[in-house]
């Protein structure tokens, strides 16, 4: 991704929509260039660095087919078949060129090469997976849309080796229900996810990343009506030189909307996991409850946590609160279970799936998440190998 | 102890209780001739003050230093404050009263109208005058930019204590100052720690001995009263080896319509086995109601434990100042050090709050706490800043951090904003933090065991705050309970 405007003349012909309005969304990128230390947001992040990091993790197929999904494949950045289902209107990628004061969501409306447009009604029975694979850099932009009272579970996999921009718009209609998964397993991804709730709408991400040089998660939660609820937990199981980076701007624009956030890092060897949060409650937005936990349990020495949970409040009658909690594996807890036999890798396995399995947990459909669990149990198997106790 | 606090509490309520009364009483001018030097900052001006205290050449080149670097540095504007732009080139540098041209010797030769301002004030400058059974206070006095005395010196001095202006440790004990000025606080280390390196004009100078507990307290008290002056005043606490001191510093300024810039540094350096208790009660004047006038409190204050077991404990009473950007740090160098910072901030009308604090972990087994209360009332916005930073090689670090804000009313903002940072495996870091205005189940209970309102509200915000006011040295921490309710008028009920 070094040279933009050379990548950006290759395959413009390629490219649908309108190619002035892409050309100048490189260009607005281009002059400010990819987000550097010296943004606040980008403080923990050395997106140059990183991205020239090779990526040395192992993609493992996740076993969603059992789920019976909805699948959308992007292969190197190309929809193979629109998925066909009830409740799903597929549209073709339309490009939109609109540019912001934002690099990352400049260079994906410049060279982004497609992306799933997909409107959902009614409740869907299938998950709909959509996944990322290949090895070249690509550039996605979704657009998802939940009609009212729709109810869906939406799965981003990403198993890509190289470098994805990918953007995810969601928006909810009034009393809809989603939930989305995310896995990374690998590659380098700068992920942007604009979610906007409407009246009582309720979305739950839950966020796995189990590898990957670059895994940047950054997620914008809009909240425009009364009554929405917003739950976003991620999991990181950071190895080598893993880093993983979940950012969140959780706007409570709506009285009587509420939101709960948590983070779960275990860090190993040189990896690093980065957690910054910003809960914003609006004049006037009342009866707000915001929750936010970061825990991270570090596994080695060379291991870094950085997190920033923020709050910013301008309504009195709210109940907003975080906290974080930053340490290595519990001793006593190791003592206790190698008091019953374990031997030392067993007993660490046990804690480190415990740790994860409180974001697991999260997941309401059994079967999605014990297809999540297997995928977990051998990451931190390959981690600690040692055999699951599962 | 329970009469003690009875009437403790009994006083807050009554500050609370009066409404529409006399809101900043400190706000008084002294009407006195004052020497003044021309508005504007320039090498001349550097060079000036610097002559004016008949400073070596290695101060002053140190100053010179520090102004070439500030020229090229910018204003921070990361702060969650707003202001309108400081013209530095219209502010006066450097303001002193006539009478201490001619030098006194001592206290007794100090122009009465200065020590009646003080009397005023409620800080006592003479010696003689300590009650029966009131712990003695060493003061030193800052006027706008000069000293105009320290009490108890000589007291201090059979110790082996040094207690002095900044300006007299110069010229005594350049040694010492030259040893330890900037080395906590460099002079390029952001825009206002330049700025004041380059323009500081006095200050206080204290270095207790290797083992020596510091017989009483001392305090520095500062007061700006000259008109479109900005002060800039130096603090340097050198603790030796196994000493322990406990210091407390006040500030004042009169109600004017225009802002006032305040840009202080203040250096402590614990070392083995040292401890710096170091207070504030800061109550500059916080402007109007509409935010007109008031001080500007950039201010950059670092501790240094630079050696095994050193202990620097920071607490501090916030509730004067239109804008505040300061933070309080520890650098927990020694092994085994402890950083400790308490903090009250407080908020009303249209004053602006950005403060918190720093701890860097770069000892063993070093630990730090920090609990930050802070309260928002009227239009006002309060944000606490503050990092914890873990070193690779800072094993067994650990710190507890706690923050709380309060909101009174729904037109005031409150932010938190920490960044915590672990690069060692056995660090232990813990974060808690919460917003939340006074619960309605709290009033309804207080007012059901008959209190009124307004003493309701006082007692739960004493009781919000009271993890940070047993912190304070027993004299500050009854003044500072009145400050609290003082600071509050008029934002409820």
């Amino acid at each position: 991704m070094l040279d933009a405007q050379s990548y950006f003349d290759r395959i413009s012909g390629d490219l649908s929509g309108d190619i002035a309005a892409r050309a100048s969304a490189l260009a607005a990128a281009e002059a400010v260039g990819l987000p550097t230390r010296r943004q606040e947001a980008w403080h923990y992040t050395d997106v140059a660095r990183l991205l020239g990091k090779p990526t040395d993790d192992t993609i493992e197929g996740v076993d969603f087919a059992a789920l019976n999904p909805l699948m959308a494949v992007f292969d190197n950045g190309r929809l193979e078949a629109a998925p066909n289902a009830q409740g799903l209107t597929v549209s073709p990628f339309q490009h939109d060129g609109a540019t912001a004061n934002n690099a990352v969501l400049n260079y994906n409306a410049a060279l982004a090469q497609d992306g799933l447009v997909a409107e959902l009604s009614g409740a869907l029975a299938q998950p709909l997976v959509v996944t990322t694979q290949g090895d070249e850099s690509v550039h996605l932009h979704h657009k998802i849309i939940l009609a009212p009272d729709a109810k869906a579970v939406l799965v981003d996999n990403h198993m890509s080796q190289g470098y994805t921009n990918a953007r995810f718009d969601i928006a909810l209609g009034a009393g809809a229900e989603l939930t989305l998964i995310r896995v990374q397993q690998a590659g380098h991804q700068i992920g942007t996810s604009q979610i906007k709730l409407s009246e009582n709408a309720q979305v739950k991400t839950i966020a796995l990343v189990t590898g990957g040089a670059l895994a940047r998660h950054e997620a914008n939660v809009e909240f425009t009506a009364r009554g929405g609820h917003a739950e976003l937990h991620s999991a990181v199981l950071g190895r080598g030189e893993n880093h993983a980076d979940f950012t969140y701007v959780i706007d409570h624009k709506a009285a009587e909307t509420t939101s709960n956030t948590s983070a779960y890092n275990v860090l190993d060897a040189a990896s690093r996991g980065v957690f910054q949060g910003k809960v914003i409650v609006r004049k006037d937005a009342q009866h707000v409850d915001a929750q936010m936990q970061t825990r991270a349990m570090m596994l080695s020495e060379g291991a870094e946590m950085d997190a920033k949970p923020e709050l910013e409040i301008y309504a009195d009658d709210v109940a907003c609160a975080h906290g974080s909690a930053i340490g290595e594996l519990d001793r006593d807890a190791l003592f206790f279970l190698r008091s019953r036999g374990l031997d030392e890798g067993s007993a660490r396995y046990l804690l480190v799936a415990g740790f994860i399995e409180q974001v697991l947990s999260h997941i309401d459909d059994e079967a999605m998440a014990d297809t999540l669990r297997a995928l977990i149990a051998q990451k931190i198997s390959a981690q600690f190998s040692v055999e699951g106790a599962a | 102890m329970s009469e003690a606090k009875a009437s403790i509490d009994k006083d807050t309520v009554d500050q609370v209780a009066k409404f529409g009364g006399e809101h900043y009483k400190y706000g008084f001018t002294t009407e006195i001739d004052v020497d003044k030097i021309p508005n504007g900052l320039s090498e001349d001006i550097v060079r000036f003050i610097s002559a004016k205290k008949e400073e070596p050449q290695w101060l002053l080149d140190w100053r010179l230093d520090a102004y070439e670097r500030w020229k090229t540095m910018d204003e921070p504007d990361w702060a969650h404050v707003d202001y309108p732009k400081i013209n530095y080139q219209d502010l006066c540098y450097y303001a002193a009263p006539k009478s201490m041209e001619a030098g006194p010797k001592s206290l007794d030769e100090v122009d009465p109208q200065l020590l009646e301002t003080y009397s005023k004030l409620g800080i006592p400058l003479q010696e003689q005058e300590v009650l029966a059974g009131v712990k003695k206070i060493a003061v030193d006095a800052v006027f706008d930019s000069v000293s105009v005395g320290t009490t108890f010196r000589e007291e201090l001095a059979k110790d082996g204590v040094i207690f002095c202006s900044f300006s007299e440790a110069v010229q005594e004990h350049p040694e010492l100052v030259k040893k330890y000025l900037g080395s906590v606080v460099p002079k390029s280390d952001n825009y206002f720690a330049a700025l004041n390196s380059a323009v500081f004009s006095d200050g206080s100078f204290c270095y207790i001995p290797p083992g020596v507990k510091c017989p009483m307290e001392l305090s520095t008290y500062f007061r700006i009263n000259e008109a479109n002056t900005g002060q800039f005043e130096r603090t340097l606490v050198i603790a030796d080896k196994g000493a322990y001191v406990s210091y407390l510093e006040g500030c004042t300024a009169p109600m004017r319509d225009e802002n006032q810039l305040h840009a202080a540094v203040v250096e402590l350096v614990a070392l083995e086995d040292a401890e710096i208790k170091y207070s504030t009660v800061q109550n500059w004047y916080p402007g109007d109601e509409n935010g007109k006038g008031g001080i500007y409190n950039f201010v950059t204050k670092r501790g240094d434990c630079r050696e095994a077991r050193a202990r620097i404990s920071w607490t501090q009473v916030e509730t004067g100042s239109a804008v505040t950007w300061k933070y309080p740090s520890c650098i927990l160098r020694g092994d085994d050090s402890v950083g400790e910072f308490y903090s009250i901030a407080i908020s009303n009308n249209m004053q602006q709050v950005d403060s918190g604090t720093k701890m860097l972990h770069l000892g063993k087994n070093t630990s730090s706490r920090i609990i930050s209360k802070g309260i928002s009332a009227g239009r006002s916005s309060n944000a606490y800043r503050g990092q914890v930073n873990v070193h690779p090689k800072a094993a067994g670090a650990r710190n507890f951090t706690q923050c709380d804000s309060l909101l009174i009313g729904d037109k005031c903002a409150a932010h938190t904003v920490p960044y915590i940072e672990a690069k060692n495996l056995s660090a232990v870091l813990e974060h808690e933090a919460t917003t939340s205005k006074i619960s309605d189940d709290q009033l309804f209970f207080c007012q059901q065991r008959g209190l009124d309102p307004e003493e309701a509200v006082a007692l739960i915000v004493n009781g919000f705050c009271r993890d940070v006011l047993q912190h304070l040295p027993m004299e500050f921490a009854v003044e500072a309970q009145k400050l609290v309710g003082i600071s509050l008028e008029g934002s409820v009920g």
